[in-house]
């Protein structure tokens, strides 16, 4: 008995810590409602009488909201592509082989992600002139690619540890090259770790504002970020589109994150150590 | 810049494409802010857009970093006398600037529905803003406001230092702050809002337009630009600010202009062309469509003398409300003023300053950072040394390459596969993070400033030194040990406290993980931004639910140095539990059910199975999670920076890298900024080896 | 069918010597078995054979062909793995047919291999599911089909029995003898436990510390143990060593030793003995020791007098702990009898069987 009262209390304790936690992103969803003007009131309703989707409508026939999600979506699948690529052939390479430098691999790879990363701007930029990949998209996929690389390795590092290494040896005695052992026996055994890998680079790269605002200057290759900011002008905002495009660009990671959110839990291995 | 601006600038260069259809005209629209930075990166780069469209006051910066070329060369002298002098701008004895209007100052508008005759004294306005902020409904919050503003911005304020007689800024450049002028102001406009309450308590820029927009306000102070976004929705008239009644002087809005300045890179036929351009951009043809367009104060002569602008009411008002401003100064020495008076004038408000100690400091303030931002170390025996010692680094690095190379041969055919597919990734970190990280070690030791932006030199610690003898540095340092202590430990406890919650049988246990991912889900920007709203004083949601839940008074979580610390943390903590949470959820899916079972045998409480089994198993899988979380946590900009609005108020919100942020790109101090990170790497390092040692966790490398 | 032989191979990990140069050869067919402690280098030695090692030193010759710099995936061999390393992913038909997929071999030939080993294992039921649904026998069928379908020269096996429950184990390990029988082709197996190599071998290599202690057939370790080592470590339950002396008294050979006094007369070469040190170490298997009560030829002179510490009762025989003076001896009895700790035991010595060593090298004394 007392089992169940337990139960219905910490579900209930459950459900109100979601709503509050679920608010702040529902209220986007509210303003994203509104008009313009609305969206300084008093009202904590989300739905209100003057509320509708006329910012979407604006959102998608009168600005360049498609093109910029197109953008994004090539600029975000060629990072997750090569992101995945790149964290998994090196991951490999540092749980499977003790070669010269790998401590000191791994332990800059950690290193990176203690420099404060908006002191590489000036850097990156005067890197992608000198090499003419200003307002391209390469200059920008190298950055996006490179700049996730670092924890995806990490967690691919950490994923391959758990697999025994029999498994590989088995392949290649099957008759497999090392290389052909780690894509067709390593690889398929690692997918949940490869979802994970591939929704961090993509939101590496879904969502990002800073870098794309130095490398994109031709309106035309704008990414979504960089279109979104550009609804909120220094001194005027338009805010009912802003929000409705905020909730158009969280959509995707949405999606990916709630149906991803499986593996998530086994696939996530940051924390796990070789035994 | 406006999205009917933009339009409008889109109309006329497609006009001009039409007739050199040669030529593409490329747009590229920065924020203010945005703009000047990019611009600064691309000209070291040694690239960048031809021409650039900004407000006159970046033209100091720019002049003095010599990334726009003066055009004193590239155009006759006849074609700067055809603007009125104020469109024309010069600095340090050369033109650099040719504006296509003039404006962008500050005057009162006013609902004519609420409002038929102006306040034309000060305390006009405070008896016409008593009658009209009024509690409509009568449940004791105030629905309508006499007057609204950003008033907690610089520029929103200075006017009122002229209207109480002085100036802010002397002509040389100096500042000129510590004033009877500028106590009064401050004075005045506290009693605004404290005293004859006809303000909102806070108020930035989106609240006062919204509110003017949608007839909640009967008077707004704002700039021309404005105009546009108000013309359809309230029947407004314009007035100079009134005069301030205690001295009998108006006061004195910034003028400027919004013109066009020529990248340092661009020669030769594209400077023609670009020469063609902007003399096409400017020209009275243009600014004449600019007037029926947007209602933009013509700078050309020629175009002022047009019936159009002659005949258009509007404008006329404005010429008059023009004359009673000053010019904005174009002086580098601006920016360091403005945040000088920025922090001590957001100190009274808050009420933690009174208006003589706020003046006093104000004054002491920016004169010390225009000495730190103009401040020019020349490379002494030290930086020769250091020169020497970076030289010898790497020669011995060679050396010992050289010497090592058959054992490094050896290691690489042997690990052949390794290294190979290592080599792709390692070439992206290379040149994304190992290239950039050793260009700032250089900064880091360099006198990269304002005045040495071209030629900056090698010349040692100076910065880490005055980085580790500055209190101003222990506080900070604090503050963002504060910061990462309390939001690491609420992302932990919150995150393994539902992980274990969760994991029990529980109906729609997996909806519940799912919905508590999307905090992280939820693109950082867009989640700060959001929450920044929430945390309005009036209209923001978590006010109005302490308000109705508890029956509380508002907070004013962004005007006070504590709340407002207290709200990025608490947004904080709400983006980074459910990285942690799943992690959690992971370490416990190990844990075999039988240590349960044995502990139940044994007699052990759910709280001495959560102490002796959940968390001494789960820690392995938290300990590296923590250490990440940490360093991310240290180092994260982007929720200090947007949910205080770049460390309001006061710079009293700022953590390491959100000052590092400010003292690059804002003071332009890159090498003392480059210093700052390195400072900051050094910590983390640190942090991260004394951490792994001390919970035995070094074989995780 | 090809034999394998391995020429002073050497290897170390670090400062860590695993095998200081190690020579044997499985003739081709053989079924031989390299047994030994664990940490004793013999499943690293498997793995220079199989190229997942590179030897520091010696050569790996494989059907006559030096195959040291030759990669795993080209030797030919096939290997069963101690905890199977089935492909997680794939079904129990993938996992047959993947090496076999590997070499671009058509569906037809994939499918009538698979099918034959499959059929061979018994395993043909479980064709489509996955490893993750198989009990451990399964799994270790699957492994064996695994290396069947390859129709290797050389088959190794790495522990393969470690993980199964002891019934398991014995039923596997009569069906892996059976399969070599028909495949009639080399196989080296690597295992810590005796019985299996006891059971299952034609010659065993026994291993310790990184060197060879013994090759020979079961019957050689087990009657003619080169050493100390391989006294103790071939034959259940363990030899009883006894240090002691040889005297000579009014002509005749004895062992002496605390408690215990044996003529060692009636063995043949008894000279050689005489010759040597007086101190030696004697060797007697427990089932070389009999109880005076039911021996049918009294032998006085090589009875010892003990009194019995425990009894474990094995059902057909009894394993008797006892001791005589300072002296423990064990004793393996067919239970006739009930005895009782704190009994007094007279066992009889079946002198033809005793071990003789030196008591300093510990190297067998060949009489």
């Amino acid at each position: 008995m007392s089992k169940k009262i337990e139960t219905l209390f910490i579900f209930s304790f459950l459900v109100l810590f979601t709503l509050a936690t679920l608010y702040p992103a529902l209220n986007i969803i509210g303003i994203s409602l509104r008009t313009d003007d609305a969206f300084q009131s008093r009202s904590l309703a989300l739905w209100t009488s003057e509320s509708s989707f006329r910012s979407y409508v604006t959102l998608f026939l009168k600005t360049d909201f498609l093109t910029w999600m197109k953008n994004s979506f090539l600029v975000s699948f060629v990072v997750t592509l090569t992101g995945v690529v790149l964290a998994s052939t090196s991951g490999y390479a540092l749980s499977r082989f003790n070669f010269m430098g790998r401590r000191a691999v791994l332990s800059s790879l950690l290193m990176t992600q203690m420099f404060p990363a908006t002191m590489l701007l000036l850097p990156f930029f005067i890197l992608l002139a000198k090499l003419k990949l200003i307002n391209s998209y390469l200059g920008l996929i190298i950055i996006y690619s490179s700049t996730a690389l670092p924890f995806c390795i990490w967690q691919m590092k950490g994923y391959y540890d758990t697999i025994p290494d029999a498994l590989e040896e088995a392949a290649r005695i099957d008759g497999c090259s090392r290389f052909s052992a780690f894509t067709k026996v390593i690889l398929p055994v690692s997918a949940p770790a490869l979802v994970i890998t591939a929704l961090f680079s993509f939101m590496a790269s879904w969502s990002e504002y800073v870098v794309a605002a130095i490398v994109l200057q031709d309106p035309g290759l704008y990414t979504l970020p960089l279109g979104l900011k550009s609804f909120q002008a220094s001194l005027s905002t338009q805010w009912g589109l802003y929000a409705a495009g905020a909730v158009v660009v969280s959509i995707p990671v949405m999606i990916l994150f709630i149906s991803l959110s499986r593996f998530l839990v086994s696939g996530l291995t940051v924390g796990s150590v070789k035994g | 810049m406006l999205y009917e601006n933009r339009k409008a600038l889109r109309e006329v260069c497609d006009k001009y494409e039409e007739s050199h259809p040669d030529i593409k005209i490329e747009l590229t629209y920065r924020e203010t802010e945005e703009l000047r930075s990019n611009f600064q990166s691309s000209a070291i780069g040694g690239s960048g857009p031809d021409l650039i469209y900004g407000p006159s006051d970046q033209v100091g910066p720019f002049a003095v970093m010599g990334i726009i070329q003066s055009l004193d060369e590239l155009f006759p002298s006849s074609f700067f006398d055809q603007f009125l002098s104020n469109a024309v701008v010069r600095f340090q004895e050369k033109t650099w600037m040719v504006g296509d209007g003039v404006g962008n100052h500050l005057m009162l508008m006013f609902n004519k529905e609420l409002i038929s005759t102006p306040p034309e004294s000060t305390d006009e306005l405070i008896q016409m803003g008593k009658s009209l902020t009024k509690d409509l409904n009568g449940d004791g919050i105030i629905d309508q406001y006499g007057l609204v503003w950003n008033f907690t911005e610089p520029f929103f304020y200075v006017p009122w230092i002229g209207g109480f007689g002085d100036w802010f800024i002397n002509d040389d450049g100096s500042p000129n702050l510590n004033t009877k002028s500028n106590e009064n102001a401050f004075a005045f406009i506290k009693s605004l809002r404290d005293e004859h309450r006809i303000i909102p308590k806070e108020c930035d820029y989106e609240t006062a337009n919204a509110l003017f927009k949608t007839g909640r306000a009967a008077m707004i102070i704002n700039g021309d630009w404005s105009w546009g976004d108000y013309r359809d929705k309230v029947d407004f008239g314009i007035a100079a600010l009134p005069m301030v009644s205690s001295t009998g002087d108006f006061p004195t809005p910034l003028v400027s202009t919004k013109g066009y300045s020529i990248n340092v890179h661009t020669t030769g036929e594209q400077l023609s062309h670009t020469i063609d351009l902007m003399t096409y951009l400017t020209s009275p043809e243009v600014q004449l469509h600019y007037v029926r367009r947007l209602n933009v104060q013509p700078s050309s002569l020629a175009a002022l003398a047009h019936p159009n602008v002659q005949s258009n009411s509007l404008l006329n008002q404005n010429a008059d409300i023009i004359k009673k401003g000053r010019p904005m100064p174009v002086v580098p020495e601006l920016r360091a003023i403005w945040d000088a008076l920025r922090g001590e004038y957001q100190s009274v408000l808050a009420g933690t300053k009174d208006p003589h100690a706020a003046a006093v400091e104000s004054q002491r303030k920016a004169i010390d950072q225009i000495k730190t931002m103009n401040v020019v170390i020349e490379p002494g025996v030290q930086g020769k040394f250091i020169k020497g010692l970076l030289f010898l680094f790497i020669a011995a690095l060679g050396i010992v390459f050289w010497i090592k190379k058959k054992i490094y041969l050896r290691s690489f055919q042997e690990n052949k596969f390794a290294y190979l597919m290592l080599l792709p990734a390692f070439l992206g970190i290379m040149s994304v993070i190992i290239f950039p990280f050793g260009y700032n070690l250089i900064i880091s030791l360099s006198n990269f400033s304002l005045r040495t932006f071209k030629h900056w030199e090698i010349i040692g610690f100076h910065h880490f030194a005055s980085v580790l003898t500055d209190g101003g540095f222990y506080s900070l340092f604090g503050k963002t040990i504060i910061w990462t202590v309390v939001n690491v430990s609420f992302h932990v406890s919150l995150g393994v406290f539902l992980a274990v919650l969760i994991n029990r049988t529980l109906p729609a246990k997996r909806t519940f993980r799912t919905l508590l991912i999307i905090p992280w889900a939820l693109p950082q920007y867009i989640a700060a931004l959001t929450w920044r709203g929430m945390f309005n004083q009036e209209y923001g949601s978590i006010n109005l639910i302490l308000n109705q839940l508890l029956n509380m008074s508002p907070i004013q979580w962004l005007s006070q140095p504590v709340e407002a610390f207290s709200a990025c943390i608490i947004t904080n903590i709400w983006l980074g539990f459910p990285f942690m949470m799943v992690v959690a959820l992971g370490g416990l899916q190990s844990i075999p059910k039988e240590m349960y079972e044995a502990s139940q045998v044994d007699g052990a409480s759910r709280w001495q199975q959560f102490w002796n089994i959940t968390l001494p198993m789960i820690k392995p899988v938290m300990i590296p999670a923590v250490i990440l979380g940490t360093i991310w946590t240290f180092n994260n900009i982007n929720v200090v920076w947007l949910v205080s609005n770049g460390g309001e108020p006061s710079d009293l919100t700022h953590i390491l890298v959100s000052y590092v942020y400010k003292a690059a790109f804002n003071l332009y101090r890159y090498g003392y900024a480059a210093a700052l990170s390195m400072i900051i790497f050094l910590i983390l390092s640190m942090f991260t080896v004394v951490f792994m040692r001390r919970s035995k966790l070094d074989t995780v490398v | 069918m090809a034999g394998v032989s391995l020429q002073a191979i050497s290897k170390s990990f670090g400062d860590n010597t695993i095998l200081k140069g190690i020579d044997v050869q499985a003739h081709s067919r053989e079924f031989m078995v390299i047994v030994g402690p664990s940490g004793c280098g013999k499943s690293t030695l498997l793995r220079i054979i199989a190229g997942l090692e590179t030897p520091d030193g010696g050569d790996v010759i494989i059907d006559g062909e030096r195959k040291n710099d030759t990669d795993p995936s080209k030797r030919e061999v096939a290997m069963v793995f101690q905890n199977y390393a089935l492909y997680p992913t794939m079904t129990v038909y993938e996992n047959l047919a993947f090496s076999q997929r590997i070499r671009k071999r058509s569906k037809d030939e994939i499918d009538k291999r698979v099918m034959e080993s499959a059929e061979m294992l018994k395993i043909d039921e479980l064709l489509d599911r996955k490893p993750k649904e198989l009990s451990g026998g399964q799994r270790q069928r699957v492994a064996l089909g695994r290396a069947l379908v390859r129709k290797p020269k050389v088959f190794l096996f790495d522990e393969p029995l470690s993980n199964l429950d002891a019934k398991l184990r014995q039923e596997m390990r009569l069906e892996i003898k059976k399969l070599h029988t028909q495949l009639n082709n080399t196989m080296i197996y690597v295992t810590h436990d005796q019985t299996e190599a006891m059971t299952m071998a034609d010659r065993i290599c026994l291993m310790n510390n990184g060197i060879i202690e013994q090759i020979g057939t079961p019957e050689e370790l087990y009657n003619k143990p080169a050493n100390t080592f391989v006294s103790t470590f071939i034959g259940m339950p363990p030899i009883n060593l006894i240090d002691g002396e040889v005297c000579t008294e009014n002509g005749s050979a004895f062992f002496m030793s605390d408690g215990m006094r044996i003529n060692l007369e009636k063995i043949k070469n008894i000279e050689l003995l005489k010759d040597l040190d007086k101190h030696v170490i004697m060797g007697i298997r427990p089932e070389n020791l009999h109880d005076n009560y039911f021996a049918e030829i009294k032998d006085p002179e090589n009875t010892i007098k003990c009194t019995v510490d425990l009894v474990e009762n094995l059902g057909s025989v009894a394993l008797v702990h006892s001791h005589s003076g300072n002296t423990h001896l064990s004793a393996s009895l067919t239970t006739g009898k009930t005895i009782h700790p704190g009994d007094s035991l007279d066992l009889i010595v079946d002198v033809n069987s005793l071990h003789f060593f030196h008591q300093e090298t510990k190297e067998r004394i060949k009489l």
